[in-house]
């Protein structure tokens, strides 16, 4: 009887072996291959230096440019310009320009991400569309020119590792919390070099949006995957949005893992991780209270509609306190459009937000509201390492959308199972 | 103090657990395309001194989680371009030990400094081959046994990183 993991199935069906073995170094054909600005930067001085210059194949390529955009920077907009001749150059089949949104989103909206298949992307949370039972990976810009050029990329064959979350979510409690909780449990290295395998019946209470949040911070635990067996929804969503055939793939009923962990997320509290490390996360009521100079919804890890919805609901009719900055980045121009259309746009402008464009902006201290010293920032992004929004001694903590919102209002950090 | 391509002889820049790629680079220069721009901002807030101060061969030695966080090439990259001899850690985050092989350095785990990180001090003179991996403490003069790099990899070293080692095969059909 085969037992092998999701990630070594997929593994299988794109390398010329019949079995693979953890540990194992494989010759793997890539799916999907994903860069943004990183291709103007890094990649392309070396896919220069290949000097082949053909893409292996261009409609396997996907760009898209969301971490300055627009560019504040002539710098900046110099690399985008360099993106687009490549584009042009090479016949890249799909692009997607400024404003159309974060690079991980966009590859799900657009029918880039399918069950079964492997992608690779220069941007290490490429792991977000493992919630679609695709083996997806963040790589670096060598990588990335060997990809573009062979089509092949050699990846280790992961141990993988059984998360089970079971019970249902309480209200005002979200996916962010409980991957917040699982990354208190496992550490920031808990899972390197490892795949991650979600399951349990509270993922079948959850939206895709929150599946999305729980792949995406799978490489805050290290890990180089994450997978979900897909399910009707999935089915479903990805065949409303590419006309290609897949075949979804299911971990055998005795496959391997290396360790298995269990989360009863009935009593979960909301999470918020302390500067300096994601892991280091709390239920809320250990910060209530913290002041806050900003507020951030957004980023490719809850910058999704439901993200905008629960914060929008939860500040209608109401206030941004007078101290705090409440900015958000819709995760992409869909997600935007969709916000508008149901009023959530409306409300949150009206309790004082300031709406910025689908970027990734602020989440990784490139633009649209960085922080000076000494300031604290409430943010639904996935990394609070020092310096990575701005001022290295800004304070960075991490929250759901529900949390940041709350706190936004309060002006300090709120639990927002109080009220709202 | 550089070696050949299968051993370094360094001094040890001591460094602690979980640091990341945006402890080695901030995001707020990457918009920055020439590497030796770059470099006088490595370990910016962590180091200010090492872009200065280091010397060819010279040993990076962390704890656990080396490299986390962003796929920023610019890290290794810079880490190369002020030719660092090897970076030894407890462990290493996974992109980063890609990036780190893909551009010719050597990232060389030595799992016991997770529970015993004064095995190597600040300033300690290290020899590390890493075809059989050992790990000579000269300062202290104790020898310790380091993972071995697979020798997949080792092709990448000798090649000078995996794009040379790409070019040569192609060459050779
Ligand atoms: S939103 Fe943040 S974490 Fe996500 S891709 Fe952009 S910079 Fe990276």
């Amino acid at each position: 009887m085969p037992n092998y993991t999701m990630a070594e199935k997929i593994l299988i069906n794109h390398i010329d072996a019949k079995d693979v073995e953890p540990g194992e170094i494989v010759d793997a054909t890539i799916d999907i291959a994903m860069s943004h600005e990183m291709m103007g930067t890094r990649v392309l001085p070396h896919f220069d230096e290949i000097g082949t210059s053909k893409v292996w194949d261009p409609n396997r390529v996907v760009m898209i440019l969301d971490h300055w955009t627009p560019a504040p920077t002539v710098e900046a907009a110099t690399i985008h310009q360099r993106v687009r001749k490549f584009v042009r150059d090479h016949k890249i089949q799909n692009f997607y320009d400024v404003g159309r949104g974060i690079c991980h989103q966009v590859l799900v909206e657009e029918g880039h991400v399918r069950p079964g298949e492997i992608l690779v992307g220069t941007d290490s949370h490429t792991t977000t569309a493992g919630a679609f039972g695709t083996l997806a990976t963040g790589i670096g810009a060598t990588d990335m020119a060997i990809v573009l050029t062979t089509g092949r990329l050699w990846l280790r064959v992961p141990d993988t590792i059984r998360i089970e979350i079971t019970g249902k979510l309480p209200p005002k409690v979200m996916g962010k919390d409980i991957i917040l909780h699982i990354l208190s449990q496992l550490g920031v290295d808990g899972a390197t070099f490892q795949a991650i395998e979600y399951h349990g019946d509270a993922l079948t209470h959850i939206s895709l949006d929150a599946w999305m949040t729980l792949t995406n911070m799978a490489v805050e635990v290290g890990a180089m995957t994450a997978l979900i067996p897909p399910d009707q929804r999935v089915k479903e969503y990805i065949q409303n949005r590419t006309p290609q055939p897949f075949t979804p793939v299911y971990p055998d009923k005795d496959a391997r893992y290396l360790q298995k962990y269990e989360f009863d997320v009935t009593n979960l509290a909301p999470q918020v991780a302390k500067p300096s490390l994601p892991s280091n996360a709390v239920p809320v009521t250990e910060v209530e209270g913290t002041p806050v100079d900003q507020a951030i919804l957004g980023s490719c890890t809850n910058g999704r509609l439901e993200d905008l919805r629960v914060a929008a609901h939860l500040m209608a009719g109401k206030q941004v306190a007078d101290s705090v900055r409440f900015i958000v980045n819709p995760a992409s121009r869909a997600i935007y459009h969709s916000a508008l259309e149901e009023g959530i746009i409306g409300s949150l402008v009206k309790a004082g937000a300031t709406i910025g464009p689908a970027t990734c902006g602020a989440c990784f201290g490139g633009h649209c509201g960085l922080l000076a010293s000494n300031e604290v920032c409430i943010s639904t992004t996935n990394r609070n390492f020092p310096g990575r929004m701005g001022s290295p001694d800004a304070k960075i903590y991490l929250a759901s959308p529900a949390t940041v919102a709350a706190s936004a209002l309060a002006g300090k950090i709120a639990d927002p199972r109080n009220g709202g | 103090m550089v070696k050949g391509v299968n051993s370094v002889r360094g001094r040890a820049w001591r460094f602690g657990a979980n640091i990341s790629t945006d402890d080695i680079i901030s995001g707020v220069y990457l918009t920055e395309l020439e590497i030796k721009n770059l470099a006088p901002f490595v370990f910016e807030n962590l180091r200010p001194e090492f872009a200065q101060k280091v010397q060819p061969g010279d040993v990076i030695v962390a704890g656990e989680n080396f490299g986390m966080g962003s796929s920023r090439e610019g890290a290794p990259a810079i880490l190369r371009y002020l030719r660092v001899g090897a970076i030894v850690a407890a462990s290493f985050a996974r992109i980063f030990f890609r990036n780190a092989f893909n551009l010719g350095i050597p990232a060389i785990e030595f799992p016991e400094l997770a529970k015993n990180p004064d095995l190597i001090r600040e300033g300690d003179v290290l020899e590390i081959n890493f075809k059989d991996g050992s790990l000579i403490n000269q300062s202290t003069e104790k020898h310790y046994k380091v993972t071995k790099i697979p020798p997949f990899l080792l092709e990448y070293l000798n090649a000078g990183g995996a794009i040379p080692l790409l070019k040569q095969k192609m060459k050779s059909g």
